[in-house]
């Protein structure tokens, strides 16, 4: 009998922890990677060493580092990448791997490849911005001669400043801030501005968005998500959910980005004030806009006016039956 | 009774040992408050006094702040709190679209998943090459029904007679060009010098966003008689 119970509670065990085992595809690849960006602030003729860890899942795979451009595209901090690798010795930020060679193939053992990256700025005296990707493709080791390859890709965003002198030049420019001289207040009232960023430096700049009454009183602030403004691109201005308190060295910590909408209450009327502020982190303001925008209760209006006509016209066609009833 | 007893006691020592194995997630929420920790890591979040403000994630890998005279390296994102890592994932590194037959589709298919904090990401996709024999025969690109299709634009694509080779895509976040399955586009040829196509993008962070590409194609009746190969490669790329 115990013989039995034995063996019940082994094959029992077996099939419970078979049913729970997740899945592989022998054929699949995933790939992440740590950090995703690098902000690089740099003087020229000066190295720093950074560690990307890249996980990989899969059989049989080859890994490849390589460098490509990019270029910021659209307002969202999306990049285009430029397919076609680059040498990294030919650009102001020299990139060298002190552990493998970039664009050679990399046999995956285990499951973690580890790339220490060295960059070293050109020692020239201009303020220049490099923007790039480390691209790790995955291939597989063994292909088939029969059938057409997939190959994953992952990248990380390593995006440099070499500065001589210490000093971001900045030229910030508030666009699309615009809006309708009148607003009902029934409804929220939500601004898409741009913040464009003139210069060929990146810069992650805070702010503050308010909303002031007739009477001169804040009625709604939101701190600014500190975006990050590649060189000659535009990025869209969003609050966000905390407060802002800007330190030096972390930025912010702010949790994710929001866009910027007040809504108004059924007492807040008349002339309002949309003022927006753009600072450095360490609070120097940088550019500002304001709107006034008149609040009213339109759809209110719009209803008690209609309301009104309809009693007028009622109330005057009744009195016109009585006046006719009273002609002889 | 026993035996009853035993297999109890089976089923509860089974269900304990792998409610072990699995990991404790970093959200703790009732239907009164939800807490989330900032990353998977021992530690993290925002610490502040009258003297000092600190942002730290102790345990993560490499989101640090490094700095002396001459270097600043901000990494990972200290601005967010990132709940997860960057990642991508193919079901499959090859792409079986036999047997062939000519003036037939053929369909094939595998899925992207794509896991990305912060403000979200995309996936840009190209092809080496146009599929081509040992023979150094093509099978050219779609060009769709009506179309002409194109790397950017997608079209319909459900005669046969139309030859090609083209993909579309569906699922999470992918490029609203495909606002039908029967709508397709050709891959951009990497060695016509033509830029990738993004084919997912999000401007928001997300766990799991899964697509699926299907993948069709349909020989000429003249096409030579061969193996075509060609390779797919597929970039993901976080929002900075």
């Amino acid at each position: 009998m115990h013989k039995f119970h034995f063996v019940s509670y082994i094959l029992l065990s077996t099939f419970y922890f078979l049913l729970l085992t997740n899945s592989v595809h022998a054929d699949s690849a995933g790939l992440s990677i740590s950090p995703p960006v690098i902000e690089i602030l740099l003087s020229p003729g000066q190295t720093t060493t950074q560690t990307f860890t890249l996980k990989a899942q899969g059989q049989n795979l080859n890994l490849i580092p390589e460098i490509h451009s990019i270029t910021p595209q659209g307002n969202t901090g999306h990049v285009a990448i430029d397919l076609k690798p680059l040498d990294p010795g030919s650009l102001p930020l020299s990139i060298t791997s002190p552990k493998y060679q970039l664009g050679e193939a990399i046999p995956l053992i285990g499951d973690t490849l580890v790339l220490p990256l060295t960059f070293k700025s050109a020692a020239e005296d201009i303020t220049q911005d490099v923007y790039l990707a480390l691209v790790f493709k995955a291939v597989s080791s063994d292909p088939g001669t029969t059938s057409s390859q997939t190959s994953p890709g992952i990248s990380a965003l390593i995006l440099a400043t070499i500065n001589p002198a210490g000093v971001i030049p900045i030229d910030l420019d508030i666009e699309q801030f615009s809006l309708a001289l009148f607003h009902d207040s029934w409804y929220p009232l939500t601004l898409q501005p741009l913040l464009k960023n003139n210069t060929s430096s990146m810069i992650r700049p805070q702010g503050e968005y308010s909303v002031i009454s007739p009477t001169g009183k804040t009625v709604f602030s939101l701190p600014l998500y500190p975006n990050l403004i590649l060189g000659h691109s535009s990025r869209n201005i969003l609050g966000s959910h905390t407060r802002c308190e800007g330190n030096p060295h972390t930025g912010c910590v702010d949790i994710s980005p929001l866009p910027l909408t007040w809504s108004p209450t059924w007492h807040n009327l008349g002339p309002y004030r949309l003022h927006l502020t753009i600072t450095t982190i360490g609070g120097t303001k940088l550019t500002e806009l304001e709107k006034i925008v008149w609040v009213l209760p339109l759809r209110l209006i719009l209803l008690i006016t209609s309301l009104s006509a309809i009693v007028i016209v009622i109330a005057l066609t009744f009195f016109k039956q009585i006046f006719k009833l009273k002609q002889p | 009774m026993r035996y009853i007893l035993a297999l109890l006691v089976t089923v509860i020592t089974c269900h304990c040992l792998t409610a072990s194995v699995h990991a404790q997630t970093s959200s703790m929420d009732s239907q009164s408050y939800k807490i989330r920790l900032g990353n998977f890591n021992m530690t993290s979040g925002y610490k502040s006094s009258t003297t000092y403000q600190l942002t730290d994630t102790v345990g993560q890998i490499a989101a640090e702040f490094f700095y002396n005279n001459n270097y600043h390296v901000k990494a990972g994102f200290q601005y967010i709190y990132a709940l997860y890592d960057f990642s991508f994932n193919l079901s499959s590194l090859s792409i079986d679209l036999n047997p062939l037959s000519p003036n037939t589709f053929s369909n094939a298919s595998h899925t992207l998943t794509v896991t990305a904090p912060g403000q979200g990401y995309s996936v840009a996709a190209f092809e080496t090459r146009q599929l081509t024999s040992t023979a150094g025969d093509e099978i050219p690109d779609t060009l769709c029904d009506t179309g002409p299709c194109t790397e950017s634009l997608a079209e319909d694509w459900v005669i046969p007679t139309n030859n090609g080779f083209g993909y579309n895509i569906t699922g999470d976040d992918k490029d609203p060009e495909f606002s039908l399955p029967t709508q397709f586009r050709p891959f951009p040829d990497f060695s016509a010098d033509e830029p990738a196509a993004t084919i997912m993008t999000s401007v928001l962070a997300g766990k799991n966003r899964i697509a699926t590409v299907n993948y069709r194609i349909s020989p000429a009746a003249d096409q030579a008689s061969g193996t075509y190969t060609t390779q797919i490669v597929f970039i993901a790329t976080p929002v900075y």
